[in-house]
């Protein structure tokens, strides 16, 4: 705003580079959402660090061989187009992020569940605005103009909201109990078995 | 013009995962353990007896062999109930399973991404035909319905078959199990 208001001139430099910070930090809130959600769960954070390696493999695959395509005048891309492409890949590894956490019913707390809810709002948004910008052209810049500082103020609402006081993640009781019983169930299985051999032994011996 | 549409189904699948946690709430029924469930089972879809019955032609035969429509319309209207409840039984206990192997899974530290892949295909396909199933039976009523019956029964098999690999649990009717009894009585 600073910018804006002092010096124009120079305000779309600023826009343009501090965007691309903006994704830097749009990967650290990933990297948190998955660490902060995923850190009591060992066997849904193994789950999901497959399906993000494997994403990430498939994404990168893709990169590379559209790159090896483009000839010299289609290879020239705008900063918007990076964004764009840049959200579209933050979003599809948000949305097997959060498709993780419902699979495996994880509680997610009020805190982590507003950062996840906001910053999913801002990417879906900034990914279908950007896809129109880039589509539209021009006419479609009044429009961006007011939608995209709307939608930032609605997701640093979500974020205030959800994220005024400290509450932590629940863990569930009942995983706890279902592990005991499981542990509770191998383990009269391999008294049963003992049993059962020795029982076997005796018989040959006899 | 394909380009975006691709960008916007990105922004809506993520938007449809957001709702879906953002409306998900946990109870108490969504991890219920089949271990313990003995006295809650909802039924007995596993016998293939029952479903050859519900689905079969051999009782619709004979209710047209009567020659009355009115009985006809009865019996198809009973019948489609007893076989949307079959559906539901059926999915109940699945999700049961699923919710017991879910608890467990996600806080095992030898978790196998493979095994939890074919789990989540094996639901996901038990689930579609189950939905399948159940359009089916509203639109064109529940006789002769014995392929696409089998074929759920099958995926459900397949998904008894997985987890069982990994958390063996009691089947739906045998309690194999019945080490466990003393346990359970102790907590309830």
């Amino acid at each position: 705003m600073f910018a804006y208001v002092r010096y124009p001139g120079i305000y779309p430099h600023v826009y343009w580079s501090t965007q691309l910070l903006g994704l830097f930090f749009g990967c650290g809130v990933l990297w948190e959402i998955y660490r902060g959600a995923l850190s009591p769960f060992p066997g849904a954070r193994r789950f999901a660090r497959n399906v993000l390696a494997i994403l990430v493999t498939v994404l990168l695959l893709k990169a590379t061989l559209s790159h090896g395509l483009w000839t010299q005048n289609q290879a020239i891309l705008t900063a918007l187009d990076t964004e764009r492409d840049l959200r579209l890949v933050q979003a599809i590894l948000l949305t097997a992020v959060v498709s993780v956490f419902a699979f495996y019913s994880l509680s997610l707390g009020r805190n982590l569940r507003s950062l996840v809810f906001g910053y999913g709002i801002f990417l879906a948004t900034s990914v279908v605005n950007l896809a129109i910008r880039g589509q539209l052209g021009e006419r479609f810049q009044p429009t961006w103009q007011f939608l995209q500082p709307s939608l930032y103020i609605l997701v640093l609402c979500v974020w205030s909201a959800g994220m005024w006081r400290y509450s932590p993640i629940e863990l569930p009781r009942i995983g706890l109990r279902i592990q005991e019983d499981y542990e509770r169930l191998a383990r009269s299985t391999r008294i049963r078995l003992r049993a059962l051999k020795s029982q076997v032994n005796k018989g040959i011996r006899t | 013009m394909s380009s975006i549409v691709l960008y916007i189904a990105g922004g809506l699948l993520l938007t449809i995962s957001l709702l879906r946690i953002l409306f998900h709430r946990e109870t108490e029924d969504e991890f219920s353990n089949p271990l313990r469930m003995g006295e809650h089972s909802v039924g007995s879809f596993s016998d293939t007896r029952l479903s050859a019955q519900i689905f079969g032609s051999e009782d619709w035969e004979y209710v047209v062999a009567c020659r009355s429509k009115p009985i006809q319309r009865e019996f198809l209207k009973v019948r489609k109930t007893l076989a949307l409840a079959w559906v539901r039984a059926a999915k109940a206990e699945a999700q049961a399973l699923m919710g017991a192997h879910r608890a467990a899974a996600r806080t095992s530290a030898h978790l196998e991404f493979f095994v939890e892949l074919r789990i989540a295909l094996a639901y996901f396909s038990f689930l579609f035909f189950c939905t399948l199933l159940s359009l089916v039976i509203r639109i064109r009523g529940p006789v002769e319905l014995q392929v696409l019956v089998n074929l759920t029964d099958s995926r459900s098999e397949r998904l008894y078959e997985i987890v069982g690999q990994v958390f063996p649990v009691a089947g739906p009717f045998e309690d194999e199990f019945s080490g466990m009894q003393p346990v359970r009585k102790e907590r309830h």
